[in-house]
């Protein structure tokens, strides 16, 4: 289908009653997330999940995306109205957006935050259309072991671009390949490390084990921290930037937008770095350097701009390969097979309706969010009053009912429990759960590939580097472990420290 | 923090170890159709190699074995995190039994009253509003099944 056409469609479907609902249900959850500190979009689509049981795939995806992208508008209010991150991403709008602030210039700050969002947001929407189709059509071509050392390449970038220790995340990578054998084998169905237990000859569930490794542990950590929310001072004034305000975002906007899409695309990144690579651009490429800091708008637009276009650019994989890039983008991928959707190159063509509405509904989400996050900023402002002891009991419940529900079993929360524990004691002794998470989702699919790869090819694993798509993603992960490991013969790279430590 | 590094992946050494043995006795298959046991085994093999570099690497780090960031950020930090832990582990030996109405009000409730140190009254109705409220919307209008038990359901 053209593009065009394409998108025509999913306007049609996008525009459903239902799908609208759930469209503006997630925007508003994901703004409410962007909002408040100490919970992230991974973690909020981690809970609502399971809402999403008996609802249509498309709606489902809508909604989740929603509150994908709308958490990257929510973020900034916080981070220019009491310097604090309502989510990873907008620590950077922390920047200048609180100095703007303390200038009396928290209307602008907060204006252009939602404009650049919506300006990138909605521009990058174009990338996704016109890119993901021909994706999609390139991976038409692709067989069992493309996929192989498609997957195999985006687990390694996973744990190449992590934060913290490569080795450890390596490591955890191969531990949630692990995880992924529990249950019965794809192939011949043999029962594989029950232990007899029925309940795990699915496999760990994939729903417990995210929101114990997602929610719960967050939630543990989270009750260590004294949750300072910080007093505001000034009412918010003039919400619209100024002339020069417009002119000087002109450049970082439109800077920020490409560098997030792309960004957004490459597995393993995330937000974060797209919105930190778009400052420090910024920053090379201004006039005046040294006012980086004190509250510049260009320190805001690009960020927030960037940010915004970076799950456009996060949906390629995901809708065009089904390949997920960074943990959000796993849960969405487990929402659909949930649904009994596989998500890969076949998904334009068998599920034209999921792929071009969830594109639609993008467009209108952020429409929708302009709306909410430049009228209502104060709304959102008075949300943040809450103290946290209100909040995560809720989350709790959440996590408990989603556990539950899924096989209607007790023993799905003893999973939960159990990886909320170890989610925890993950976090204290540095290791990261993404490279995990990710693993444990693609992992059976990696497993069947790979057996099937083999078979074709009579057990020779030259069919891996014979053909030369698999070639060259091969030859990318090669790279990337050898760079990886080559610090270890020159300088220790310094040990990131983790948070909870 | 090398003490961390060291004690961890030992363990995860011992998980590499056994799914790889596991694998093992499952069958590796012959490898032009590689049996059940096959990814399992190569990948906990991989898994034993790497933490077997994780342990060396940090045996060999120079400076101490643990150093002054304490396990809990704050002192009395695993009372708070115990208790909640507990809570989730009532909910989930009490559910079935109960009901969701009668467990989750205690769950809230117990959450926000003694963990969470507010007054009475204030628990209570977050308690009894937060489980009609949850009922309302996952039993009604999601038609989610929650199990009635003891007391009402």
């Amino acid at each position: 289908m053209h593009a065009i056409d394409g998108l025509m469609y999913g306007f049609g479907i996008a525009f459903l009653p239902h799908n609208l609902l759930f469209c503006f249900i997630g925007v508003l959850v994901g703004t409410l997330i962007g909002v408040l500190p100490g919970l992230g979009p991974a973690g909020a689509l981690a809970l609502l999940l399971p809402v999403t049981f008996g609802i249509a795939p498309s709606t489902a995806i809508i909604m989740l995306a929603g509150i994908y992208y709308g958490a990257m508008y929510g973020g900034s209010t916080t981070s220019i109205l009491i310097n604090i991150p309502g989510e990873a991403a907008s620590v950077i709008t922390c920047l200048d957006g609180y100095q703007m602030a303390r200038k009396g210039r928290a209307g602008s700050a907060l204006g252009m935050a939602a404009i650049a969002s919506f300006i990138a947001g909605t521009v990058s929407l174009f990338g996704l259309l016109f890119l993901a189709p021909t994706f999609a059509n390139f991976a038409l071509e692709f067989s069992a072991p493309e996929f192989v050392s498609l997957i195999l390449c985006g687990l390694v970038l996973v744990s190449f671009l992590g934060s913290g220790s490569r080795l450890k995340a390596f490591m955890m990578a191969c531990m949630g390949l692990l995880l992924g054998t529990i249950g019965t084998d794809p192939i011949e169905g043999m029962d594989r490390f029950n232990f007899g237990i029925t309940y795990l000859m699915d496999g760990a569930g994939l729903i417990p084990v995210i929101m114990g490794l997602f929610g719960v542990s967050e939630i543990f950590a989270n009750l260590e921290e004294q949750q300072f929310r910080g007093i505001l001072k000034e009412k918010i004034k003039n919400l619209w930037p100024t002339l020069q305000d417009w002119q000087d975002s002109t450049w970082p906007i439109i800077r920020g937008t490409v560098l997030g899409f792309f960004v957004g695309v490459i597995p393993g990144t995330n937000t974060v770095i797209a919105s930190m690579m778009s400052y420090a651009v910024e920053k090379k490429v201004s006039k005046h350097p040294e006012k980086f800091g004190t509250g510049i708008i260009e320190g805001v637009a690009g960020p927030e701009a960037a940010n915004n276009a970076g799950p456009s650019g996060a949906f390629i994989p995901l809708l065009s390969l089904g390949i997920p890039t960074n943990a959000t983008m796993a849960l969405l991928l487990a929402s659909l097979m949930i649904h009994g959707i596989t998500p890969g190159p076949f998904l334009i063509t068998q599920s034209p309706d999921i792929f071009w509405s969830v594109i639609a509904s993008m467009y209108i989400g952020n429409l929708m969010l302009l709306a909410l996050n430049l009228p209502l900023v104060g709304l959102w402002v008075q949300v943040l009053k809450i103290p946290y002891t209100f909040f995560y009991p809720v989350i709790l419940l959440f996590c408990l009912l989603g556990s539950y529900c899924v096989g209607t079993a007790i023993f799905d929360i003893a999973v939960m429990i159990f990886f909320g524990i170890v989610g925890f004691l993950m976090k204290k002794f540095a290791y990261e759960s993404t490279p995990l998470i990710l693993a444990f989702i693609l992992g059976p699919m990696f497993e069947e590939n790979f057996r099937r790869s083999l078979v074709l090819s009579f057990g020779s694993f030259r069919i891996f580097i014979e053909r030369p798509i698999s070639a060259v993603f091969l030859a990318l992960a090669t790279i990337l472990l050898i760079v990886s490991v080559l610090p270890m013969f020159k300088k220790r790279r310094p040990a990131a420290r983790s948070k909870w430590n | 923090m090398k003490i961390y590094d060291l004690l961890s992946s030992l363990l995860w050494l011992v998980i590499g170890l056994a799914f790889l043995a596991g694998g093992v006795r499952m069958g590796l298959g012959p490898i032009h159709s590689p049996g059940a046991g096959y990814f399992p085994a190569v990948i906990g093999a991989i898994l034993s190699l790497l933490s077997l570099g994780l342990f060396i690497k940090a045996a060999l780090e120079k400076g101490p074995l643990s150093e002054r960031h304490p396990f809990w950020k704050e002192a009395d930090s695993w009372k708070k995190v115990s208790l909640v832990v507990g809570s989730l582990i009532f909910y989930m030996a009490f559910l079935e039994f109960l009901g969701y109405l009668a467990t989750t009000v205690l769950f809230i409730f117990f959450l926000l009253k003694v963990v969470g140190k507010k007054s009475w009254p204030v628990s209570i109705t977050m308690a009894v509003l937060v489980s009609l409220g949850s009922y309302a919307l996952f039993k009604m209008a999601l038609g989610v099944y929650l199990p009635k038990g003891l007391i009402l359901g």
